[in-house]
């Protein structure tokens, strides 16, 4: 019995992403509303509410390319790569491994880092906060005596993301932010970037050689002492996390 | 009083979050797409936390996929049981529809055929939800494009059977049934006096888009003249819901939500007083 909703679902579903039509089989059809139609409905009502997410995920690459581009691009992608998980905040990672593929996209080969980048914003924006005063508290307990040294280990906080791109795409997200387009030029340039949140501020930093080793080290809890003996900047290193917030303290008693 | 909350709400959304948190306005309740809080934390909930403190919320999702032939997902009810815990939601509901299937999420509310089978394959999950979340939960009626060769039972006789077998709340949105009667040549008035007006918790106004043959639900328009009348008869039957204005596409701003609230209020007001009115007279009698 179950077989059968699970059959018709299944159906449905491959008719709403225009897979199959058999599906219409089991439609009445009217004069108004032709089974053909009724299923039109639905696949416009899904590819759109899936488009609208990506151009919400994308909002830099959309104003880049422009609405109708985006559509185009956006519908390409959905046909290959249909949505699958609960959430549809969750729809979209693979979007930047798609865009080298999508022939116009060509033009524009920084592109899929533009992708990359606002994938990892999307990211950070929902990421888990942290509490604010957390380092102060254990940096207190440190001084005090109350927590030994040795216990301590350093971690990126989760709303964090460090990013190697092969283009300066930062630079458009920040104009994007600011609202506040100039003429950019977009060469070839590797670019290790820092992007994380406080409150509700995202913010973006480009890193030098060691600060992306030592964000890129923290995405697991390290020891304190071991950065201290790894990291020729330490102090200035961990001074900058701390102020930035970027990374969090915890005391292992 | 009956529930917790009373009059007309409005939907949260996150053009509004400003202007709420600034002027606090005389809405007594906000209704919370779920799904768009499911995120670990962040702006959304930052927002969320602060308008909590000042108004009572109802959880509306889209993402249970209350029909679907795959299991519940353990992971969606968890972080449904997370928010609840967190925000205290007066209700939670969603919908008489499924969206997935092994290969695909439409992330769409698609309807079901209307048959005994399909009702106790909802009554089952609602159950489950239930359980799981400790609580009741309200469903509500689709507004749909489609019939089913297979359906032997009217909507509203569907919608009814699940809410007294799986003992929940309905969630009555009455521009889905004018929608679904134009679409589909029902009466929506039988609609309405077949529904258990004491399962009815919540009602949704919305605005639809007249399309060539048919009515697309849009939520991106002013309710429109039928259904407000449609809305006093509902109100006649079922008493003071809570009523909330939903608006999800082309949001405009505060303010002209606020003015559709005001209308909803006053036929509100006009019908119970009139209900009132009618039982005085009654007992005179
Ligand atoms: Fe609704």
């Amino acid at each position: 019995m179950k077989n059968d909703i699970f059959a018709l679902q299944t159906e449905f579903l491959a008719a709403v992403f225009e897979e199959d039509d058999q599906f219409s089989q089991r439609l009445n059809s009217t004069h108004n509303l032709p089974a053909a139609l009724s299923i039109k409905i639905y696949s416009g009502s899904v590819l759109a509410n899936v488009m609208k997410a990506l151009g919400e995920i994308f909002p830099v690459c959309k104003s880049l390319v422009g609405d109708a581009f985006f559509e185009a691009m956006a519908e390409s992608y959905i046909k290959s790569h249909r949505p699958t998980k609960d959430r549809l905040d969750d729809y979209g990672e693979s979007f930047s491994l798609f865009l080298p593929t999508f022939a116009p996209v060509q033009s524009l080969p920084y592109l899929p880092d533009m992708a990359t980048l606002e994938w990892q914003v999307h990211q950070v924006f929902h990421a888990k906060d942290v509490a604010p005063d957390n380092n102060a508290v254990v940096l207190q307990k440190m001084e005090s005596g109350e927590v030994d040294p040795l216990s301590i280990s350093l971690v990126n906080i989760p709303g964090l993301a460090v990013l190697s791109l092969a283009y300066p795409v930062q630079k458009l997200l920040e104009m994007y932010w600011l609202d506040d387009w100039q003429e950019v030029a977009m060469d070839l340039e590797d670019t290790q970037l820092l992007l994380w949140r406080n409150g509700v501020n995202i913010h973006s930093q480009v890193l030098t050689e060691e600060a992306y080793r030592w964000h890129s080290q923290l995405n697991k809890p390290l020891a304190l002492w071991s950065l201290q003996e790894n990291f020729e900047g330490f102090n200035d290193l961990f001074a900058t996390g701390l102020q930035q917030g970027s990374i969090e303290m915890l005391a292992t008693s | 009083m009956k529930y917790q909350i009373q009059g007309t709400g409005l939907g949260l959304r996150s053009d509004h979050y400003q202007t709420i948190l600034a002027e606090k306005p005389d809405i007594p309740w906000f209704e919370v797409m779920t799904d768009n809080y499911m995120g670990a934390g962040g702006q959304p909930h930052a927002y969320l936390e602060a308008v909590r403190q000042d108004y009572p919320i109802t959880f509306h999702g889209v993402g249970l996929s209350l029909g679907g032939g795959q299991p519940l997902s353990p992971n969606y009810l968890q972080r449904l049981k997370a928010l609840i815990n967190r925000y205290e939601p007066t209700l939670i509901s969603d919908h008489l529809s499924f969206s997935k299937s092994p290969q695909h999420n439409s992330h769409e509310l698609l309807p079901l055929p209307y048959t005994e089978q399909v009702v106790q394959h909802f009554v089952e999950r609602i159950q489950q939800v239930q359980e799981g979340l400790g609580r009741q939960i309200l469903v509500e009626n689709l507004s749909s494009y489609l019939t089913f060769k297979q359906s032997d039972m009217n909507e509203w006789d569907f919608v009814s059977e699940v809410a007294k077998r799986a003992d929940c709340g309905i969630l009555l949105d009455v521009n889905n049934i004018y929608v679904s009667a134009y679409n589909h040549g029902f009466s929506s008035e039988e609609y309405l006096d077949n529904i258990p007006a004491e399962r009815v918790q919540e009602i949704h106004l919305a605005g639809y888009e007249e399309q060539d043959g048919y009515l697309l639900d849009t939520h991106g328009a002013q309710v429109y003249p039928a259904v407000w009348q449609l809305y006093q008869k509902a109100l006649a039957k079922v008493g003071d819901v809570p009523t909330l204005i939903e608006w999800d596409t082309d949001i405009p701003n505060l303010d002209c939500l606020i003015a559709e609230k005001a209308r909803a209020d006053a036929i509100r007001q006009q019908v119970l007083e009139l209900k009132l009115t009618s039982q005085e007279v009654k007992c005179e009698e």
